[in-house]
């Protein structure tokens, strides 16, 4: 604790001098060294196997639209009209594609007639990058490209001029031309940081507000997640999902919620995210340095979900959009207002009602859904050094859980595995939701100011509140029925600063400190006692990153250190009743080191490794109960130690013109894996016997393989093809992990037979998990399946730049019935069949 | 500017090391007033020349903590029959009165092990007709040993093929499911 105090201050003594003497790097360089060399010390003299591992510090900056990338590409093409799908046919991630002159033309005028045109479109897939900016730096002033990514920037003076374009969810670019005449160019921009692309979402999730993603709004956040190659979902039925990367999830993989690390009873399988989808423009997993800089539990990788970040010249505008889906008759709403000026504004509003889902061959008694979502985002540019953002967003939700899936002891769950039909189930469709069902409202503000000092200096200051409000309620007796029989608050606090230092053109330093803290309440009137302890956490970080991207040669390094305090307070489980207090003190470290190789404009590889410590959470400590949902007794350990996790992973990358290729392998021990030990002896309860499940720290390992491939045939065709691969052992007890995904391949086809049309397949293929033993489930895990999903959907341009899109989707089209090892409802019922949407969207 | 920057910075490093925040407050003890941690049965011999058999299942604090005391007293005659009462508390208050109220939303099972000569049947009915099972009658064959599960269920479905002693097709949750041993001599 006094070594991170020291670092701590001695970063923050570090910030004051570059502030006050901005341009001395070469001794900021210096202090770096040794402030690694303090965190190694540090590290050293707490574990015993650090000695082997080499620690560096760096991180990735990305996140938000930096203008400082190098990756574009952008090609010159003749001012006779050409079509743009043809011209810019180039998907390719190359960092640096080496540009030719325009050509060179006699009798240029001397005055500032010049026009400048042409469209911004998406590396990967050519995407259209709609309301990209364009801003003149000789000239002073920004434009604005139209939806379809065109733009025009007129009454451009002759010489040498200066672009900057950006795009929410890509890097910005930077481009000096030599004007001599009228000149249309073609510009490609990226999405992020290169090193993090094995784990990018597919790039159509990622270009903003994409159609796409927009229409993805009516399902779970983790359907959208899903996107991103590695990413399978653990789902308690149609009621919550939660992102599954790499094998791990929950506890193991934060989310990132604008930012702020997502608060909230986030160690319930059955407790989905509680973010809108509809406000967010882009999701993202990130890993290694990048993900260092985040806040939260993890054990390497963390999921990024935001919401695209506003500009000045952000044009006023709106989208509004209503969708049907016939399985369980749902609505949803969406609406989105914003505008641009100094004060520039956001507004996302949604809701959704729908009722009992449906299985091929039966209603799904009580699956019904609620959801009323509002979010505003605000941004105040005080003048071009100094930038303000204020950000609000409530989310509200009313989940109806399958009645059949309530059970009160082993033998009722053994009935219901054994039923074909769920028990309960009716034969008639209801909007109503009675118990069990969750209640959930989640709170996030978040201000956050942003000083530039001069070119090489960027601080943030930013605080993010969260107030996380479940209330779950059984199926009970009496008046009870009204009381949830679990009800938790949970408030939040997050202070944070941020500094981002430019070293050199391709260099770059990036440094945080933050101070989280954390109340949970349980809230009286339950009637039962808690699962989960009253608790207070607090928990001081600081994080150091340094970023060096050449043109062939890039390489990041990162360190974090955490200091985290918590103080449960618990019941005791024997009479009387007493309140105890236990508190714990932990210190992690996680280091990260990547690099990346490029060979030439299509191929690269990358490697890195990260080393990351996860202090126990507090229902690995202190859980104490019945769960209902597996019917077994979960005990928490309060001896257990952070888990130590090394995760190295290694890929390759070809882009070439009509195929890309991305290709990676990870392998991640993790000593002290904390996991629950079924114990030889059952409990006898007043309900039976239950088996019963300590939390303990064992040896596991993890490893897989994930494989994405993009191939464009003709401009018209898109092939998509994602595998995913992932294998677990638990070495202390000799057996698989659970809840590791099946292996599961999917295929997409895009196309554009007309345009304006779109029509497109995918069909996800699922493998039986046969990497189980027997002893460790109630039921063996079912059998392999295989989905289509269709679409079709059509853009009707209307006049004043404004639009109409017509979509209608099947999912599940064959009404396959299946069920998938990653539901916790499976033991229960089939998953959901066949669901028709509908989608009107109007953008303006 | 650079001033400004600096005192910001100070000011945050200040309250990211204030940590003056903590909850003194102790969680309210919740009042169980759901748990079942009692379950007594009772029986009656119809034939005043034996003697009263009861059975008593006892987890006063709940899940966890200690664990449940099982007792009997009495001894079941062979070839006799018994009026039988069965009744759910907790430490503060009988639960009865409240399935007595929602008697419709309640039944209770006794299933019989194989090898024990005794028989139940249900000799009390909720609104609907169903029977509810707070009230048997039990008769006793052969001496034998074995055991008999009490079993409660809540939102069974009532009328279903389930009998006495196999609640297997009602469904419901199960509240209560405790077992007694059981010995006719």
């Amino acid at each position: 604790m006094r070594i991170s105090l020291f670092l701590i201050f001695a970063l923050y003594s570090q910030w004051v001098s570059a502030v006050s003497r901005p341009g001395r790097d070469v001794e900021t360089a210096a202090f770096l060294q040794l402030y690694l060399h303090h965190f190694y010390s540090a590290y050293a003299s707490d574990s015993e196997t650090s000695g082997n591992a080499s620690l560096w510090g760096a991180d990735a900056g990305a996140g938000e639209a930096s203008l400082e990338g190098k990756a574009m590409r952008q090609e010159f093409v003749p001012l006779i009209p050409t079509d743009y799908r043809h011209v810019g046919h180039l998907p390719s991630a190359a960092l640096n594609a080496g540009f030719s002159t325009p050509p060179p033309l006699s009798n240029a005028p001397p005055d500032c007639t010049i026009t400048l045109s042409g469209r911004l479109l998406s590396e990967h897939d050519d995407e259209p990058l709609g309301y990209a900016t364009i801003y003149g730096q000789e000239a002073g002033r920004g434009i604005q490209a139209d939806s379809t990514g065109s733009f025009v920037f007129t009454d451009l003076c002759e010489g040498k001029q200066t672009f900057t374009f950006t795009h929410v969810g890509c890097d910005g670019e930077t481009l000096t031309l030599n004007l001599r005449q009228d000149t249309q160019i073609t510009v490609y921009l990226h999405h992020h940081d290169n090193y993090t692309e094995t784990v990018t979402v597919s790039a159509t999730a990622n270009t903003g507000y994409s159609r796409e993603f927009d229409e993805r709004s009516p399902e779970l956040l983790t359907d959208a997640l899903e996107r991103i190659t590695g990413v399978s979902s653990l789902r308690a039925g149609t009621s919550a999902s939660k992102p599954v990367f790499d094998g791990v999830f929950g506890n193991r993989l934060s989310i990132q919620n604008n930012g702020i690390a997502q608060s909230g009873q986030q160690w319930g399988n059955d407790h989905a995210p509680e973010i809108d989808p509809w406000v967010a423009a882009y999701v993202r997993v990130v890993e290694g340095v990048e993900a260092l800089k985040y806040a939260g539990p993890t054990v390497a990788a963390t999921v990024l979900i935001e919401p695209a970040p506003l500009r000045e010249n952000e044009a006023a505008g709106g989208k509004i959009a209503y969708g049907f889906q016939s399985n369980g008759r749902g609505h949803t709403l969406n609406a989105r207002l914003n505008g641009g000026g100094r004060l520039a504004y956001r507004l996302s509003l949604s809701g959704k009602y729908s009722g009992d889902h449906r299985a091929p061959d039966y209603f799904l008694a009580n699956t019904g859904r609620r959801e009323a979502n509002a979010a505003l985002q605000l941004a105040y540019f005080h003048n071009s050094k100094w930038t303000t953002r204020a950000y609000y967003s409530v989310f509200n939700t009313t989940i109806g859980i399958l009645r059949g899936a309530h059970v009160g002891n082993l033998t009722d769950l053994e009935l219901a595995i054994n039923r074909e039909v769920p028990f309960f189930t009716r034969d008639s469709f209801t909007y109503q939701i009675t118990s069990p069902r969750q209640v959930v409202s989640h709170h996030l503000a978040k201000i956050e100011t942003e000083f530039r000092p001069n070119e090489n200096h960027r601080f943030t200051f930013r605080y993010g509140g969260q107030l996380d409000i479940r209330k779950e309620f059984d199926v009970r007796r009496g008046e009870l029925n009204d009381s949830p029989a679990l009800s938790l608050q949970q408030t939040n606090h997050l202070l944070e600063t941020v500094w981002h230092h430019e070293l050199g053109p391709d260099r770059h330093l990036d440094a945080n400190l933050q101070y989280e803290f954390t109340l949970n309440d349980n809230q009286p009137g339950t009637g039962v006692l808690p699962l989960i302890p009253d608790y207070n956490a607090n928990r001081s970080s600081g994080y150091l990153a340094y970023h060096k991207e050449g043109e062939f040669f890039q390489y990041h390094a990162g360190l974090r250190f955490d200091h985290q305090f918590y103080e449960a307070i618990t019941i005791s489980r024997d009479l009387p009743r007493r309140i105890e207090r236990f508190k714990h003190t932990f210190s992690t470290v996680g280091a990260s080191f990547e690099l990346r190789r490029k060979f030439n404009d299509q191929t690269s590889i990358q490697a890195g490794f990260t080393l990351r410590e996860r202090a126990p959470q507090i229902n690995e400590l202190y859980s104490n109960g019945l769960h209902q949902g597996v019917s077994g007794i979960e005990e928490g350990d309060p001896a257990l130690e952070p888990e130590l996790s090394l995760k190295v992973k290694a890929g390759v990358l070809y882009a070439g013109d009509r195929l890309t290729l991305n290709g990676g392998l990870f392998v991640q021990p993790i000593r002290n894996y904390i996991f629950l030990e079924p114990q030889s002896e059952f409990r006898l309860t007043i309900r039976g016997a239950f088996p019963v499940f300590l939390y303990r720290g064992g040896n596991a390992l993890l490893y897989g393989a994930n494989l994405r491939t993009f191939y464009v045939p003709h401009p018209r065709w898109e092939l998509d093809g994602r595998l995913a691969i992932v294998r677990g052992q638990n070495h202390t007890e000799d057996k698989p992990l659970i809840y590791m995904p099946a292996d599961n391949l999917r295929l997409g086809v895009s196309h554009t037979p007309v345009e304006n049309w779109t029509v497109s397949a995918n069909a996800l293929f699922v493998a039986r998990q046969t990497r189980l033993d027997e002893d460790q489930d109630f039921l063996a895990p079912p059998d392999g399946y295989s989905l289509l999903d269709l679409s079709v959907s059509r853009e009707i341009t209307l006049p004043g730049n404004r639009t109409l899109n017509l979509r209608a989707a099947a999912q599940n089209v064959f009404n396959t019935r299946y069920r998938d090892y990653l539901d916790r409802q499976r033991y229960f019922t089939d998953a959901t069949g066949r669901n028709l949407t509908l989608r009107i969207t109007y953008d303006w | 500017m650079t001033n400004k920057v600096n005192y910001l910075l100070f000011a945050f490093v200040l309250i990211i090391f204030a940590n003056g925040c903590s909850d003194d407050d102790d969680p309210i003890i919740e009042n169980e007033e759901e748990v079942i941690t009692r379950v007594t049965w009772t029986l009656t011999p119809t034939d005043a020349a034996n003697e009263t058999v009861a059975f008593s299942f006892v987890d006063a604090d709940g899940d966890g903590g200690n664990a449940p005391v099982i007792t009997s007293t009495g001894t079941m005659a062979a070839n006799a029959t018994y009026d039988a009462v069965v009744s759910f508390a907790n430490e503060d208050e009988e639960i009865d009165p409240e399935i007595m109220e929602e008697d419709e939303e309640h039944q209770v099972f006794y299933p019989v092990s194989s090898g024990l000569n005794l028989t139940l049947s249900y000799e009390d009915m909720d609104s609907d007709g169903n029977p509810i099972g707070l009230l048997t009658s039990v008769s006793t064959g052969d001496a034998s040993t074995g055991s008999v599960q009490v079993i409660l269920r809540h939102e069974p479905a009532k009328g279903s093929a389930a009998t006495i002693d196999n609640p297997d097709a009602a469904g419901g949750e199960t509240d209560v499911e405790v077992t007694f041993d059981v010995s006719i001599q």
